[in-house]
């Protein structure tokens, strides 16, 4: 199985590229949200230096979000595009649920900062999840008596103070993942069902303005 | 000669839409997906909304136009999109889509300016003649372009405020005309009398325009007639603005065909949808004995069969865009 994958809702574009269990090139281009400017090429050359093209490639895995609005739109309608153009499968995957692969506790909650009382919050325990624009004194966050995994990607405010808030009724530890294990999230992401290219969004998670102010249906 | 075959990608604003074009000036297939009625509730287009349904339509666009021509990927010779003007999140999402498509295929992809679109949304009514000038007015344009020649622009004069388009979107809510505003207006226009006594806007020798001086004169109207208690009549003050804006463009491009000496008149954007401005200029180009283009009805909004057009000529001449290829949202047209 030879896998293309995308990561552009960060500050940082990521790109893998695998063959079944092996890792075959990674690229970590800081593009400061310039990804228009990087992404295509960088699959270019990312494919150019493994032996295949994009017609040998089987799949795609694309982490659809939330994070940067126009940085997860660039990386979804590339891999889309590409993946209904020539009929390969595509995987979606949330940047919430990938950061948490590989992470086992009681309760898992990441967090994708955005601000200091606001951030992007997925919470796993067993079966129910709860992904969502979270203020951090949200009644979500009434918990006790657990153990909890807080995952993130870089140190930040809102993970330091949800885990100063929990750590009063709960055992904590936090997580902070400089970069994924690409094997384990693209095994995870293909462990579900492809998605038709077309239905291929991102998720965005916060309201914008406009939306607040006016009730639309 | 063979045959070239383009495909054309739109989603400047808030329409998206993908084209089949050959030889650019024969319409395949053409798919307009609007999204008008979501920015109906916001009383505009809301750029980040636009630039979600892009996101969320774009293959399906793609996957219905070539369909309806009952082609595939690889009857096609090249991929155009439009880079800009426009909304910058909105632009992005069919560049990139463009991007995709001509990696996945390994066609050339050709960058086209919207305006260029505009313009060449008359290839599907007639030959061009040149030197021949052109009136572009839109809701973002509104300028008197010169060509000599296929794709060289000269612009000889342009607005220097607001554009027509913003001018009567403007206007049509200050009047309480929902959005969008300017095309009920045209049709209200025809309805009244010219009653208001409005300021003829920017009345000199330049070939520039101006209508904030007017906008604000309807403004200052509305509030001191409602001040006093009078109800505005709607269809009134719609042709009343309507005449006025629609005689100054008429009377700088009358002046500029002539001293340019022409050979032919096109008026191309979105309000040359307007059947004021077309009547008006019908009859002024029937005078000076001048040819006039207009686009259809149905290319005078976004779409991208007239991108297709332009890309013709673009790709014939050797324009082409690398993977880099970004929005210019304020892309000029010269």
């Amino acid at each position: 199985m030879k896998t293309l994958f995308i990561d552009s809702s960060r500050k940082s574009l990521s790109i893998a590229v695998s063959n079944g269990d092996k890792l075959l090139f990674t690229s970590n281009v800081n593009s400061y949200s310039k990804h228009s400017n990087f992404l295509m090429n960088e699959i270019k050359s990312i494919l150019n230096k493994s032996d295949f093209t994009v017609y040998d490639l089987d799949s795609v895995v694309i982490l659809n979000g939330p994070g940067s609005f126009t940085g997860v739109r660039v990386g979804v309608t590339i891999a889309k595009t590409i993946c209904w153009t020539l009929s390969k499968k595509l995987y979606q995957l949330n940047n919430l649920e990938a950061l948490r692969v590989g992470v086992n506790n009681d309760i898992v909650i990441s967090v994708i900062p955005d601000k200091l009382d606001n951030s992007y919050v997925g919470i796993y325990e067993e079966q129910k999840v709860i992904e969502d624009y979270l203020s951090i004194d949200s009644e979500l966050f009434n918990i006790e008596n657990k153990n909890i995994t807080i995952v993130s990607t870089a140190e930040n405010d809102f993970a330091s103070s949800l885990k100063e808030k929990l750590s009063v009724n709960n055992n904590v530890d936090i997580n902070i993942i400089r970069d994924y294990n690409y094997i384990d999230v693209i095994k995870y992401a293909m462990s579900k069902k492809d998605i038709n290219p077309h239905l291929a969004e991102p998720i965005y998670l916060k309201k914008i303005d406009a939306e607040k102010n006016k009730n639309v249906n | 000669m063979k045959d070239t075959y383009i495909f054309a990608i739109e989603t400047s604003c808030d329409e998206t839409s993908a084209s089949i074009i050959k030889n650019g000036c024969e319409e395949l297939s053409t798919v307009i997906l609007s999204q008008i009625d979501i920015h109906k509730n916001f009383g505009g287009v809301v750029p980040e909304i636009a630039s979600r349904n892009h996101t969320g339509a774009i293959t399906v666009v793609f996957e219905e136009c070539l369909k309806k021509a009952k082609m595939t990927m690889n009857d096609i010779d090249a991929i155009a999109v439009t880079y800009g003007p426009g909304l910058n999140g909105a632009l992005l999402v069919g560049i990139e889509a463009a991007k995709a498509l001509s990696f996945a295929t390994g066609k050339p992809l050709v960058p086209v300016n919207h305006m260029a679109g505009h313009i060449y949304a008359n290839k599907f009514v007639g030959e061009f003649k040149f030197p021949l000038l052109c009136l572009v007015v839109s809701g973002g344009h509104t300028e008197l372009v010169y060509m000599d020649k296929e794709f060289s622009f000269k612009r000889i004069g342009s607005t220097l405020d607001d554009s027509i388009g913003e001018a009567y979107d403007k206007v049509a809510r200050v009047v309480g005309i929902p959005y969008p505003g300017g095309p009920l207006m045209d049709k209200m226009a025809h309805v009244g009398k010219h009653t208001y006594n409005l300021p003829t806007p920017k009345d000199d020798n330049s070939y520039d325009f101006s209508f904030s001086g007017i906008k604000s004169a309807v403004i200052n109207l509305v509030h001191n007639e409602k001040q006093r208690g009078n109800e505005i009549n709607k269809e009134d003050l719609a042709t009343s603005f309507q005449e006025t804006v629609v005689s100054i463009l008429v009377k700088k491009t009358v002046r500029a065909i002539k001293e340019y000496d022409v050979k032919q008149l096109l008026v191309a954007g979105g309000v040359s949808a307007n059947s004021g401005l077309r009547d008006a200029l019908d009859k002024a180009c029937e005078e000076l004995n001048v040819e006039l283009l207009k686009p259809e009805i149905k290319y005078c909004t976004d779409n991208a069969a007239m991108i297709g057009a332009a890309a013709y000529y673009a790709y014939k001449r050797g324009d082409r865009a690398d993977f880099s290829l970004n929005p210019e949202p304020g892309l000029d047209l010269e």
